[in-house]
């Protein structure tokens, strides 16, 4: 411990600050980034400076080759048209002894200071963002230390000429008094800059005096980051969004000048080139209102706002996050500045569609009073990029725009009057997507029976019995299973080591009972078996030679293979005792199954270029006979890129089968499950261009877009007409909508104004607009059950009660219909994923949901449907399901 | 792209800017460069046009057929569409660009007091071009001459009778615009007598052509997983012969 010297006077010091954390943590606190700020900051400065009609501010960017060869960027921003950083060069001890509050036109001293406020000024703008927007981008080298720089130059109405410099070291330091005059102007066009002794640092400005007034700051350096964003035009695009109001009505003018000298100006965005709200526009799909009265304070006022759709525009790419809107909604445009977008989907998900979203644009502006009061710190951050959204002004503004975007949108006929409809509450949605994950996304790593092990092996099971009558599956008391055959087969060919083979008994009620168990050896062939004998179907106890059939109905004889103590991968035989098993169905005998899997992340529906997606398309017969049919399948490319011509340069679409012979063979004997036959199995890599080497596998050239696969089956089958098809769309270096693609509903809360709808059902499942999007879901918050659920929730303990136990049981519900939907077509598809997670799932509550939705289909598609046990069937389904959900919860 | 747009304001004054169908900050100019290089190329481009239009005048056709099968085989012979400029964008400001320099007659290297260059009027209709993209898909003339010379300028006379609204109606629909389609289409005709031909090039019996074979090869549903150029060649045309002998049986017996 150090002992303090008591021999000296003690007195108070200024405490060395942290400059560098302390610019950090203000840019960090910009929503939208530090790019943002950069483009933000410093030309909202040179405005509120500008003195003639017009202020001009360029961003050029410079190259450097420091002194020990090390190449550098350097930004400059100037501006002229300005009046410059004028008045008095202050110290720190005359700015305190004023109070910390400096008069107006002293700029310079407010430009080097830190958190004080001119007389005239509320608090905002006068934190240091501009400087700080400024620092934070310069990355001074050498200690290992954080280190900012940067350089100001002035030249004032009177010819005097300042140069300014800060640095973070990470103290905060400034030089006082600054260069001035001629010293200013040869230091500026020196060939070498000593920024300060003590920091080692010398920096080529080798920079041009200013000859107009204004100012000119000046950021050796340069981040990389802020580099990129120049030259990948992320700077320009963010002036753009930032300032194309002040551009468009003449107050500014914003260039950027790259390193060969090449100057372009900011415009403004396309869709607001025309100025429509200057003319009485007679376009419906643009929506002008002046001259909005707050109900609060008729003084103040909402100028205009303005909004159009436009179905050509392109949805608006973020420049830094979705959840954040950009263009993509109501920008709110305060003194010709953005500071925030109210969103289409954030905010205005009732009123304007999704898919109606990419092509809503919006703006609103205030009248001077309510402009000015907005800007005020009650309100607006200090990052001028957003608005306390709980005060009771902000919310007014936000209501009285909601108006106007529902008027427009019921004059675009999206939404209808009486309705009233939302995004499900944030719980409720995750909620449902929760629950639908239990069946969309198959478990991530190696579970139980999925067949897989941790090396990497594929485990194939088949158990082969001789049922006493070959064409049924039914069994009697006092029959037997002949010839109990197991045998498992590895990809690739395991041939050492041994494993273990299991046969087991499981009644209708899903209890299990091990029979025998045995050990077998895998073969040079990677194969292993073992015979398990005959077994005498009787009510007694099960044991080696006897499968206990206590009562009549459907069992199931299970085999396993297991190493280690790790199932690897279950087969079964259904055995009906002492009754006949169900008739295969009359209709659909014959349907197909088509999944399209993105190779490279099965979880991304998006297929980027010189990606694989993979291509499996399965047909099913659920018949005892025989059929024969052909198929089809192509990739289509909706369109070629521009530079080839379809059918010369590159073939429009992929073949994948044509006029193919499709031999499946129908079920041995009744009771049996369907027979299931591969068609294609096939990667497929996607191009935008011709790709530059030959590519062996398949692949289809494309432009960014939507593109399908279709793949139809035809013949006859038992008298019947066989003309099944489906189709898939392929995302192809864009994204589904929504969350299309992930899920297959979005959740949508619908409220009625119309008393007589209040006893609508409590879901309703639509078909999208658009075969790619999700489909919407609804579900009515008036409905009793819902009433009272959601009453519960105030004594709720667990996330099963309340409304979230409505949610779970609408979408145990929806899911079956939408599975049924493209059942009715011979689709398959959907119903496919119950069965391939019922195949990978550890508890057998999974392979009960899996038979009963097996049983569903057959009986759905029966002449003779059973109504009242397909609506217990139907129960069963969901309340297994909602078990299935509840049990993932857990 | 971007592509050069020539125009002509209100006083008469030539002026171009730069545009691109992707919305960028600074406008299309920032790659005016490129947008130069590709207006002189199109100076050739036109000039080689109307020289091959002057070189099928005797072909008996349609002046607009002719005119749009030669800009579109100039185009495809220029190799423009293979310029970076053009690879990543759509090809309907192409049309526009070369349309408007067409219609004002303006050279890359176009200043005040030359003069314009009027033969390439020959080129485009009358009307003067349109400032925006069509609304509701349709193509640009040019697009569909750009197709259409996908044949050899005989063999498209002879396929659509020389008739640009023949033309689109094959164009236009999308799963039998291929020229395997073309080809099978070409031969169909020329197994008809000649009377018979002409009735079918009508553009009121052609129309019900195209949609009888689209009903074929539907773009979605069942039947779309067939395209036509995943067919051989004699079984496409067998199949087209049972798609339209019947029709042109009704249409001959009116």
């Amino acid at each position: 411990m150090t002992v303090p010297d008591n021999t000296q006077p003690s007195s108070y010091q200024s405490t060395s600050t942290n400059m560098v954390h302390l610019i950090e943590s203000i840019i960090t606190g910009y929503k939208m980034g530090a790019i943002r700020a950069l483009a933000q900051e410093p030309v909202q400065n040179s405005k509120d400076a500008k003195r003639s009609s017009i202020a001009k501010i360029e961003y050029r960017l410079h190259q450097r080759t420091l002194a020990d060869g090390y190449p550098s960027h350097m930004l400059t921003i100037t501006d002229s048209g300005t009046s410059g950083l004028g008045g008095p060069i202050l110290n720190d001890e005359e700015i305190d002894k004023r109070g910390g509050v400096l008069n107006p036109g002293e700029d310079w001293s407010a430009f080097e200071g830190q958190g004080y406020t001119k007389a005239n000024q509320d608090a905002l703008g006068s934190r240091g963002q501009g400087k700080s927007a400024s620092l934070y981008h310069s990355y001074a080298r050498g200690t290992g230390q954080r280190r900012m720089v940067m350089l100001y130059d002035t030249l004032l109405p009177d010819g005097e000429y300042r140069l300014g410099v800060r640095y973070a070291s990470p103290r905060d330091t400034v030089r006082r008094p600054p260069y001035l005059d001629e010293t200013a102007r040869e230091l500026v066009s020196a060939d070498a800059f000593t920024i300060d002794e003590g920091l080692g640092l010398e920096y080529l400005l080798k920079l041009n005096p200013l000859t107009t007034v204004g100012t000119r700051v000046i950021m050796p350096y340069l981040s990389s980051e802020a580099v990129e964003a120049f030259n990948n035009y992320e700077l320009a695009k963010w002036l753009q969004m930032l300032w194309w109001r002040a551009i468009q009505v003449g107050e500014i003018e914003i260039s950027l000048v790259d390193t060969h000298g090449a100057s372009r100006k900011i415009g403004v965005p396309k869709w607001w080139r025309s100025q429509f709200w200057n003319a009485s526009s007679t376009d419906e799909n643009q929506y002008v209102k002046t001259n909005i009265y707050l109900k609060s304070d008729p003084n103040l006022k909402i100028k205009r706002l303005a909004l159009q759709y436009d179905e050509n525009l392109e949805a608006h790419q973020h420049l830094y996050d979705q959840s954040e809107p950009e263009y993509d909604g109501i920008q709110i445009m305060r003194g010709l500045q953005w500071i925030e977008t109210l969103g289409a989907k954030q905010e205005y998900s009732q009123q304007v569609p999704e898919e109606r979203r990419a092509g809503f644009r919006g703006f609103v502006e205030f009248e001077r009073d309510l402009d000015r009061e907005l800007r005020s710190a009650e309100y607006e951050r200090p990052q001028h990029d957003s608005y306390n959204r709980r005060k009771g002004l902000i919310r007014e503004i936000r209501d009285e725009l909601a108006s106007c975007v529902k008027e427009f949108s019921e004059r675009q006929g999206w939404v209808d009057e009486d309705v009233h409809q939302e995004d499900a509450s944030e719980r409720e949605r995750q909620i449902a997507s929760r629950a639908l994950s239990v069946l969309v996304n198959p478990p991530k790593g190696k579970s139980a029976g999925s067949g897989n092990d941790h090396g990497g092996t594929a485990w194939g099971l088949d158990i082969q019995v001789d049922y006493p009558n070959p064409k049924t599956t039914r069994v009697d008391w006092g029959q037997k299973l002949s010839r109990i055959y197991v045998r498992c087969q590895t990809e690739p060919k395991r041939d050492h080591g041994s494993v273990t083979l299991k046969i087991m008994s499981v009644d209708p009620d899903n209890k299990r009972q091990e029979i025998a168990t045995k050990r077998a050896y895998l073969g040079e062939d990677g194969a292993a078996s073992a015979e398990f004998g005959d077994l005498l179907v009787m009510i007694g106890k099960s044991d080696q030679q006897h499968m206990s059939c206590p009562g009549k109905g459907k069992y199931r004889l299970y085999a396993t293979v297991s190493d280690a103590g790790t199932d690897l991968k279950r087969a079964s035989r259904a055995v009906y005792v002492q009754e006949d098993p169900p008739e295969p169905p009359d209709k659909k005998t014959i349907t197909l199954s088509v999944k399209v899997s993105n190779l490279e992340d099965p979880e991304r529906a998006r297929i980027n270029n010189g990606e694989r997606l993979r291509v499996d398309v399965s047909v099913k017969n659920r018949s005892d006979q025989d059929a024969v049919l052909h198929m089809n399948a192509s990739l289509v490319a909706s369109e070629l890129p521009p530079n080839l011509v379809p059918g010369i340069d590159a073939p429009i679409s992929l073949s994948l089968a044509t006029k193919k012979k499709i031999k499946i063979n129908g079920i041995e004997r009744s009771g049996e499950p369907p027979v299931v036959k591969q068609l294609i199995s096939k990667p497929v890599r996607l191009f935008n261009d011709i790709p530059d080497s030959t590519i062996s596998q398949a692949y289809l050239v494309a432009s960014p877009g939507t593109h399908d696969l279709h793949v139809n089956i035809y013949g006859e089958h038992m008298g019947e007409e066989i003309k099944i098809s489906t189709s898939r769309r392929i995302h192809f270096e864009v994204d589904p909508p929504g969350n299309a693609g992930k899920m297959p509903f979005e959740l949508i809360r619908q409220e009625t104004t119309d008393e007589s709808r209040e006893a609508a059902p409590i879901w309703r499942l639509e078909s999208p607009e658009k075969s790619d999007a999700s489909y919407p879901l609804y579900y009515s918050p008036q409905h009793h059950i819902y009433r009272i659920a959601e009453r519960a929730d105030k004594n709720a303990k667990t996330l099963s009660e309340g409304a979230n136990a409505v949610i779970r049981e609408i979408i145990a519900d929806a899911y079956l219909d939408w599975m049924h939907e493209a059942h009715r077509t011979g689709d398959d598809s959907r119903y496919d994923t119950i069965l391939e997670r019922s195949d990978q799932a550890e508890n057998l509550r999974w392979r009960r949901l899996a038979e009963q939705v097996e049983e569903f289909q057959r009986m759905s598609d029966s002449e003779d449907i059973e109504t009242e046990r397909l609506a217990e069937l139907r129960r069963q389904i969901v309340a297994n399901l909602v078990c299935v959900f509840e049990e993932a919860e857990a | 792209m971007p592509v050069k747009l020539w125009q002509r304001d209100s006083q008469g004054k030539y002026t171009s800017r730069v545009v691109t169908v992707w919305d960028r900050p600074l406008g299309g100019e920032e790659y005016r460069a490129q947008a130069e290089e590709l207006d002189q190329r199109l100076d050739d481009v036109l000039d080689d046009a109307l020289a091959r239009l002057e070189s099928v005048k005797n072909v008996d056709a349609n002046i607009r057929f002719k005119r749009i099968w030669c800009v579109g085989r100039s185009v495809r012979e220029s190799g423009i569409l293979h310029l970076t400029a053009l690879r990543t964008e759509r090809r309907a400001l192409l049309w526009r660009a070369m349309a408007w320099k067409c219609w004002l007659g303006t050279r890359h290297d176009f200043k005040v007091g030359s003069d314009p260059e009027t033969r390439w009027r020959t080129l485009r209709s009358s009307a003067q071009p349109e400032t925006k993209n069509k609304k509701g898909g349709v193509r640009d003339l040019f697009e569909t001459g750009f197709w259409l010379q996908q044949q050899e300028l005989a063999d498209a006379v002879f396929t659509f009778g020389g008739r640009v609204s023949n033309v689109r109606e094959i164009d236009s629909r999308t799963s039998i615009n291929s020229p395997a389609m073309r080809t099978a289409l070409n031969s169909w005709l020329k197994a008809l007598p000649a009377e018979h031909r002409e009735l079918a090039h009508r553009s009121s019996n052609f129309e019900k052509i195209a949609k009888n074979l689209r009903a074929r090869w539907p773009d979605r549903g069942f039947g779309a997983a067939r395209r036509p150029e995943h067919q051989e060649p004699e079984e496409l045309l067998d199949e087209v012969h049972e798609v339209l002998d019947p029709l042109v049986m009704k249409i001959t017996e009116r």
